[in-house]
């Protein structure tokens, strides 16, 4: 038996050897165009490709002269806060095969009720004195349930009328973006002072500490909400009887509901999770950022989320690692712009957009692929013969 | 005609893996019969599908009438003249004979399809090869047996020299094998050749004129078949000699533990597939149910396992209503189920072997410890069965869609088997698995039934269903045909007739089948 255990880590190994040599060379790929667009489209090239792959490492930008204080690294954090959330959603939610794709919503809805909730408990519209922790924590989980109310319309559709929820969940981000700027512009939430912004909550319940302890730092307990977001889906989706109920439907649904998985109540359940996820990403941002809500547009979050889960092949565990790489190319990118005759900030779409190409692109390196199968088969039966052989003798 | 068709050191490594065929070589002589013997999944079919064209070789040479051919579709083996007739028909049910034997090479006038035409030429290639097909009927409305032959036509339109039989009796009864083996001997004497994939033994001395033996993807040998024994063939296949024989006492059954009262099942589209029957299976005994595919087999085992519903009748399982119950509620009652495409439904081959051993169990209380798994527990047992089912594997963390055909079939049996349960439905047990797993898995149910266990077996395997089985029903037309008490006495060729439905039992006989 222990002669025969051997080979099977090499099996496994080769295979996560491939998916690491296409994760890099799809990287490459990316990385190789953003340099070629940096170089033609800079007006100092050197600069600004100095900008993308070392600005968000620079705690706090020397050249204050030069009027740019900002404290990069907190640009990176900052990314990575909502890819955390929106990455462990779409994880969970395609884990089972459910393409609900309403995340979009659900963190509009988040934010929306979250920022109400504190407006009236810390805020102006009652001018009610809570305690800032309890209302910091009652505005999440206002948040949460919004945007797990939003994702369960969808699922419940399709359970009752086999509606598809892609359709709808998509539907459903708008509806959700006009129900947010109907309560911005024609509600008692509404601004009057701005017109565009809502009343204001008292700045103790913004989950951000700028100058920490007085350092540089900028703490950001949105980041160890999402981190603690992270590690729940892992453990539920990997440790637990209904995570491992969910994998099977995503692996082979007929098979799910052949050994018994409640295929439909368990669809509405991982879409419920990931649409409570979602309004936590939404209330958190909202909270981490400001003071007061702002949801006037689509924040894209929810896409990022997509983005994410193909990252890290559904499984949470790999988040950290996917989100802090998109966060520090999306930050690099963001400091280089700002910076005098940098290129656009929107080089990092296409850069996310072809390593994504080439991570779904199921062809691509075939023959790589091949030609280490083939090798590990015949490696594995040689030694196999050898073995063979030695017991004859 | 030295080179007619030969393959050459044609090795063969799919993704997962898995040497189908190493070095394997083949040759075949222009008007012969020549048989491809071996266990299942010892690399037949791959062999096969190279040859048409469905996959492409690694290493080897494929040589056709002296020269070295590359094809890379099956257009390509079409044009150097090989037809393939495969396990599943590939026709569109709704159309004509005609139709369907014209599909990819329609004869047209002006832009519309010629009718006439198709009809003309189908009509001359059944005349001159001795079929009576005709060309105008429905292909929905014929028996496998007719549209196995428009498969065959299907090829032969083609221009084709050399025809591949891929287990063409497999879905067969014995009555219609003997008169597709009268037409093939008629081919061949025109000049036709015909390599015959099968693991029947007695159909290959029977028909063919060489046999070509292939044991875990490597060639055993060529022999001309009159120097031959069919113990011989086995035995090159093998490796030992196999033992068909189940050794097994008579049933002793008891209580009934499901009954199923005047079910009629329809399918999706409205029609009726089962047929007011009734019968029921008691504890300790084995019930098989034979039929050609299609007569309501597939759907009298869908609404019993729960996979389905139905709306007439009542099916009882050890006293509560099945209908009324999820399909882990039915498991929860003693249910337990093999189920017939171990590949759509009884596996996730992304998932490990432990996975799938333990997913109809994962609920209970002993894998879990407060909210998580108890991965401990879980890698104990399935390790455990592992070795207890001999399932041939690096280790229980592998994943399922590496393993072969046999020993996926291991693992659904052994999540099935270890699961406390008092009705057992296995639905194909056998099929497509290699020989010793086969004995492996008819003696674990004998074990399981004299354990008290109430079997219903559905297998295509008549000697299989014959041999293990206690009673057995036949079904034709979605209606009890047949009910032998008594398995012993029936003949394969009598089951035949009553599979056809040549042969009735009076409603009295079959009333049998439901013991009150």
């Amino acid at each position: 038996m222990n002669k025969e255990k051997k080979p099977m880590f090499k099996k496994l190994d080769s295979e996560a050897k491939f998916s690491l040599l296409r994760m890099a060379v799809a990287i490459a790929i990316g990385l190789t165009l953003a340099v070629i667009l940096i170089v033609l489209s800079a007006e100092n090239p050197a600069e600004s490709l100095k900008y993308f792959f070392l600005g968000p490492l620079q705690i706090l930008n020397p050249n204050v002269a030069k009027g740019l204080a900002f404290n990069y690294f907190d640009f990176w954090i900052q990314s990575m806060i909502p890819l955390l959330f929106t990455g462990s959603a779409v994880c969970i939610m395609f884990s089972a095969n459910k393409f609900n794709l309403g995340l979009e919503g659900a963190i509009m809805c988040g934010g929306l009720a979250c920022g109400w909730v504190c407006c009236l408990l810390d805020g102006d519209i009652k001018a009610a004195n809570a305690n800032p922790v309890l209302c910091a924590i009652l505005g999440l989980l206002v948040g949460a349930i919004a945007g797990g109310l939003i994702t369960s319309i969808p699922a419940l559709l399709e359970k009752k009328w086999g509606a598809s929820v892609m359709v709808s969940s998509l539907m459903l981000n708008y509806i959700s973006l006009y129900i947010s700027r109907f309560c911005l512009f024609s509600t008692e939430f509404r601004d009057l002072k701005t017109s565009k912004y809502s009343n204001q909550w008292t700045e103790e319940v913004v989950l951000t500490f700028k100058k920490f302890l007085g350092t540089k730092l900028t703490l950001r307990l949105g980041l160890f909400i999402g981190i603690a977001v992270v590690i729940f889906a892992w453990a539920f989706l990997f440790k637990t009887k209904w995570g491992f109920k969910i994998r099977e439907l995503g692996h082979n649904p007929n098979f799910a509901k052949y050994v018994g998985v409640g295929v439909i109540s368990m669809g509405v359940l991982v879409q419920i999770i990931g649409g409570l996820i979602g309004g936590l990403c939404g209330a958190t941002v909202i909270l981490g950022n400001n003071n007061f809500y702002y949801g006037v547009e689509l924040t894209g979050y929810g896409w990022d989320g997509v983005t994410m889960a193909i990252f890290s092949g559904n499984n949470p565990k790999k988040l950290f690692l996917a989100t802090a790489f998109i966060a520090y190319i999306r930050a690099g990118a963001l400091i280089m712009s700002t910076a005098p005759g940098g290129p656009i900030n929107e080089l990092t779409k296409i850069v996310e957009g072809v390593i994504i190409l080439f991570l779904l692109a199921e062809k691509f390196l075939a023959k790589t692929h091949r030609k280490m199968i083939v090798k590990e088969a015949k490696e594995k039966q040689a030694l196999k013969l050898a073995n063979e052989a030695k017991e004859a003798e | 005609m030295e080179n007619y068709l030969v393959m050459q050191d044609v090795t063969k490594i799919y993704n997962n893996g898995i040497i189908a065929n190493d070095k394997v070589n083949f040759s075949a002589v222009k008007g012969e019969i020549h048989a491809i013997c071996g266990e299942n999944g010892a690399g037949k079919t791959t062999l096969m599908k190279m040859l048409f064209g469905i996959e492409q070789p690694d290493e080897g040479k494929i040589i056709i009438k002296g020269k070295d051919m590359k094809l890379n579709s099956p257009t390509d083996a079409i044009k150097a003249g090989i037809g393939m007739v495969h396990q599943h028909f590939m026709q569109v049910p709704s159309l004509t004979v005609a139709e369907n034997v014209m599909l990819g090479i329609e004869p047209t006038k002006g832009l519309v399809f010629d009718m006439n035409e198709a009809v003309r030429r189908t009509k001359e290639c059944c005349e001159k090869y001795g079929f009576e097909i005709n060309p105008k009927a429905e292909i929905q409305d014929l028996s496998v047996g007719v549209k196995q032959k428009v498969e065959i036509v299907k090829a032969l339109v083609k221009g084709c020299e050399i025809l591949i039989l891929d287990e063409p009796t497999a879905v067969l009864t014995p009555q219609e094998t003997k008169e597709l083996f009268v037409q093939l001997k008629h081919l061949r004497d025109t000049g036709c050749t015909i390599i015959f994939i099968s693991h029947k033994l007695n159909e290959v001395k029977e028909l063919c004129d060489r046999v070509t033996v292939i044991k875990k993807g490597k060639t055993i040998g060529v022999w001309n078949i009159k120097d031959v024994t069919e113990a011989d063939i086995s035995r090159y296949m093998v490796g030992v000699d196999v033992d068909l024989n189940i050794p097994k006492a008579p049933a002793q059954p008891k209580e009934n533990v499901l009954t199923v009262k005047n079910l009629t099942v329809y399918n999706e589209a409205g029609k009726k597939k089962v047929d007011d029957i009734s019968f029921s299976v008691r504890r300790g005994e084995i019930v098989g149910i034979a039929g050609v595919e299609g007569n309501g087999q597939r759907e009298l085992i869908d609404v019993i396992t729960g996979l389905a519903k139905y709306s007439h009748g009542s099916i009882v399982l050890d006293g509560k209503e099945v209908k009324d119950m999820e399909i882990a509620d039915l498991r929860e009652h003693g249910m337990v189920h093999i189920p017939e495409d171990r590949n759509l439904y009884g596996c996730a081959r992304t998932m490990s072997i432990k996975d799938n051993m333990v997913a109809d169990k994962i609920h209970k209380d002993e894998y879990n410890s407060g909210l998580f798994l108890n991965e401990k527990k879980i890698k104990e047992d399935t390790d455990r069965w592992v070795d207890e089912y001999l399932v041939l594997c690096d280790s229980g963390e592998q994943l399922v869609g590496m393993l072969s055909g046999g020993n996926v079939q291991k693992v659904v049996v052994a999540r099935e088997f270890t699961s406390p349960s008092k009705l057992l439905i296995s639905d194909q047990p056998t099929r497509g698995i290699d020989v010793g797993a086969a004995e492996f898995v008819r003696k674990k149910m004998v074990e399981m039934r004299d354990a008290g266990e109430a079997i219903i077996l559905v297998s295509a395997d008549l000697a299989e269903v014959m041999s293990l089985s206690d009673s057995l029903i036949v079904m034709h037309g979605g209606k009890i045909n047949g009910y032998f008490k008594d398995v012993k006495s029936l003949t394969e060729e009598d089951l035949g007739f009553y599979m056809l439905g040549v042969k009735h039992m009076s409603e009295e006989e079959i009333k049998g089948a439901l013991h009150e």
